[in-house]
């Protein structure tokens, strides 16, 4: 087989510049840049603007990939993992009930050790139908060792995709990635985006060059076949080390980003308003913590010592940043969309065990907020904390 | 034609020491699709009785590259593969979807049927042994009539789907059908296709020795049965004109047809199996030559 080096077309960024544009379309066009060589998608509310971009560059000639219009979401992670195994940087959207259906190959990939990156619109399940933001869809994939981002606004999207096809394809890593945002209050909201030159986000994000695995007639290797236990408890745990491992690479990457472009969203953690001595911390995630960045300055000027920490990426868990940014917190208020039925949010759950093996317990606040869609306005938010911090009085 | 002599002198693509059952067909079927399409291939497998008789890590007997993918997922892997090879301008190399038939016929039919309409360039061969064999033998949507299966243990009620007809109603450029008793036939459908863009669907017929109840020496007898007694029809659609392939030809005229109880009395499936049940197969055979046939006289050209 001759693989050719030749990088896929993307032009009209010879200079940086500024769009208003919409979450899905930072999406769109940090997976043009990027130079994604393979795009396999299906349509599905609220993602669709994203593919439907991807469509326009590639049919107007200014994108160079190779663009399946498959039937399911199911084909949508099948024809990204066989493209992916086959040596090509790919790239999909979806939402909600496209990402449950494409569970089994989320999994997939994420065991294959492929890079595959997904830019992820978090969206409500059915029934009834909703199509409104909610975290449920991805968090519930959770536990399959797919790296997860959670932006809070569309530059941190268009950026987060270039580092997440840094961190995946990192031969330290090779782990797919969710880029999510929240359906509407993102997906659908042009906001000012800065884009990178292409020269800026070619030097940056490099060329895909697997060094573990490629389907290759002239080096044929058998992918997946049946595997004892000796041996695939090995593969296991290797995840487990490349994941843990990702927690530093990330860290890497987004200080390298900083660096060369000037902007930095957080790493595996974002802050605001956070001194090492702070006693009340915020906890949450997505465009909700944007939000409650205006309800840590009202609490302040209250006279209260808080700040947030926004978690950007839910798997690798920061622990160790959470345990640091905690270290000498009285309270914690969780406000996150995700439940875990039965218990109790899903970054509360994962925080409180992170802080469990730390020396500092601060009191703990469980909210989930903006269920659905709901509204999270920074007046509400301020509100729940200092309820809670009331009944401390 | 191939040569018989010809076959065995091409290079061997399945190793020895593979996990299959013995009298396995699906292996013997591998082994010809590969001597036919030659090294340059890249393979992607479902789950199905390949996925184990390649067998386990670190080793494998197939000795092109595998990408081995979940269920329902062969023929979307293998788009993906497809997509790959095509961004990195590779022209050359074969992509060859290998799966069961549950995996085609039933679980991965949308993935099939997708690939098919948008025309993907692979080839994509079910080999059938009419039942899910590799989960230990339940009736799949390719079933006979009559067949007896662990989830059907009084005999399959009902005809079943004809997936290579299906393939032909997505105007595909070749459709074929095929059985591993015939691996003249086989190679030189597989060598069409292979000179062919988009995608290609090959039936191929692949008796089961654990499935169907035979001795495993009685493989090829059991598949030869299979086509003299007109049970499977051989047949092939080049840019969706059938024709009969010259195998089957003969048998168009139901006289030259050997008894199907012939094929039938060598399969433990069938043993027991009510009249009633049986008359419903003969009348589902009687049923696809009139539509072969049919079809046969329709030509676009």
């Amino acid at each position: 087989m001759t693989v050719s080096k030749k990088l896929p077309i993307s032009k009209g960024h010879e200079k940086p510049k500024t769009l208003i544009i919409s979450g899905n379309y930072a999406a769109a066009y940090a997976a043009k840049m990027a130079r994604v060589e393979v795009v396999a998608a299906y349509p599905i509310t609220p993602s669709t603007d994203c593919v439907e971009k991807l469509a326009e560059f590639v049919e107007d000639g200014e994108m160079g990939a190779n663009y399946i219009k498959v039937e399911s979401e199911h084909s949508v992670g099948a024809a990204l993992i066989g493209a992916s195994a086959t040596g090509a940087r790919t790239f999909s959207s979806t939402s909600a009930h496209g990402l449950l259906y494409m569970a089994e190959m989320v999994w997939w990939a994420a065991l294959a050790r492929l890079p595959v990156v997904l830019s992820i619109v978090n969206r409500e399940l059915a029934p009834a139908w909703s199509i409104w933001a909610q975290t449920q869809d991805s968090m519930s994939l959770r536990d399959s060792g797919i790296i997860q981002y959670y932006c809070k606004n569309a530059q941190e999207v268009y950026d987060t995709i270039l580092m997440a096809f840094r961190v995946s394809e990192h031969a330290h890593v090779y782990m797919p990635s969710l880029v999510c945002q929240d359906a509407y209050i993102l997906s659908h909201t042009n906001a000012p985006v800065d884009l990178l030159s292409q020269k800026e986000v070619d030097d940056f994000v490099g060329t895909y060059n697997p060094e573990h695995f490629v389907l290759d007639p002239k080096n044929p290797v058998t992918h997946s076949n049946l595997s004892y236990p000796v041996h695939y408890r090995q593969k296991r745990f290797n995840i487990m080390d490349s994941t843990h491992r990702a927690k530093q690479i990330i860290k890497d990457v987004c200080a390298e980003f900083k660096e060369k472009f000037g902007r930095f969203h957080g790493d595996l953690i974002d802050t605001y308003g956070i001194d090492k001595k702070t006693k009340h911390i915020i906890v949450s995630h997505s465009s909700i913590a944007e939000e409650i960045e205006l309800s840590v300055d009202m609490l302040k000027k209250k006279g209260y010592d808080v700040g947030l920490v926004r978690l950007r990426v839910l798997r690798p868990f920061p622990d160790e940043d959470m345990r640091e940014v905690c270290k000498d917190a009285e309270t914690i208020h969780f406000i996150e969309r995700a439940p875990s039925y039965g218990f109790k949010g899903v970054i509360a759950i994962d925080t409180m065990a992170a802080l469990y093996e730390g020396k500092n317990h601060p009191k703990a606040f469980h909210h989930i907020e903006g269920l659905s869609g709901m509204d999270v306005t920074a007046e509400y938010a301020a509100g729940l904390v200092e309820k809670d911090l009331e009944t401390l009085k | 034609m191939v040569t018989t002599k010809e076959i065995l002198r091409l290079p061997e693509p399945i190793l020895p020491g593979h996990a299959a059952c013995a009298g396995c067909s699906s292996s013997l079927g591998l082994r010809y699709a590969l001597k036919a399409l030659g090294e340059d291939v890249i393979m992607s497998v479902p789950a199905c009785c390949t996925s184990v008789w390649q067998g386990p890590y670190p080793k494998s007997a197939i000795t092109v590259p595998v990408l081995n993918i979940a269920f329902a997922a062969a023929a979307s892997a293998a788009s993906g593969i497809t997509a790959a090879l095509d961004v990195k301008g590779n022209k050359d190399t074969t992509v060859l979807a290998w799966a069961g038939d549950g995996g085609s016929v039933d679980i991965g039919l949308a993935a099939i049927s997708g690939a098919a309409e948008r025309n993907e360039n692979m080839i994509y061969v079910t080999y059938s042994n009419e039942s899910y064999s590799n989960t230990g033998v339940q009736k799949s949507g390719a079933t006979p009539p009559g067949a007896r299966t662990k989830t059907t243990p009084k005999g399959r009620v009902g005809y079943p789907k004809d997936i290579s007809l299906i393939m032909w109603t997505h105007n595909l450029p070749y459709v074929a059908t095929a059985c591993t008793s015939y691996p003249r036939d086989f190679i030189e459908k597989l060598r069409k296709a292979q000179t062919m863009d988009g995608f290609k669907f090959i039936y191929l017929l692949a008796p089961c020795a654990i499935g169907w109840r035979f001795p495993s020496e009685k493989t090829i007898e059991v598949g030869k049965l299979a086509v003299e007694t007109g049970a499977h029809i051989l047949w092939e659609a080049i840019d969706g004109d059938i024709e009969l392939s010259r195998l089957s030809k003969r048998y168009e005229d139901p006289s030259k047809r050997k008894p199907l109880d012939d094929y039938l009395k060598l399969q433990g499936r069938y043993r027991g199996i009510g009249g009633e049940l049986l008359q419903s197969y003969r009348d589902y055979i009687d049923h696809q030559w009139a539509i072969i046939t049919s079809l046969a006289n329709i030509k676009k050209k």
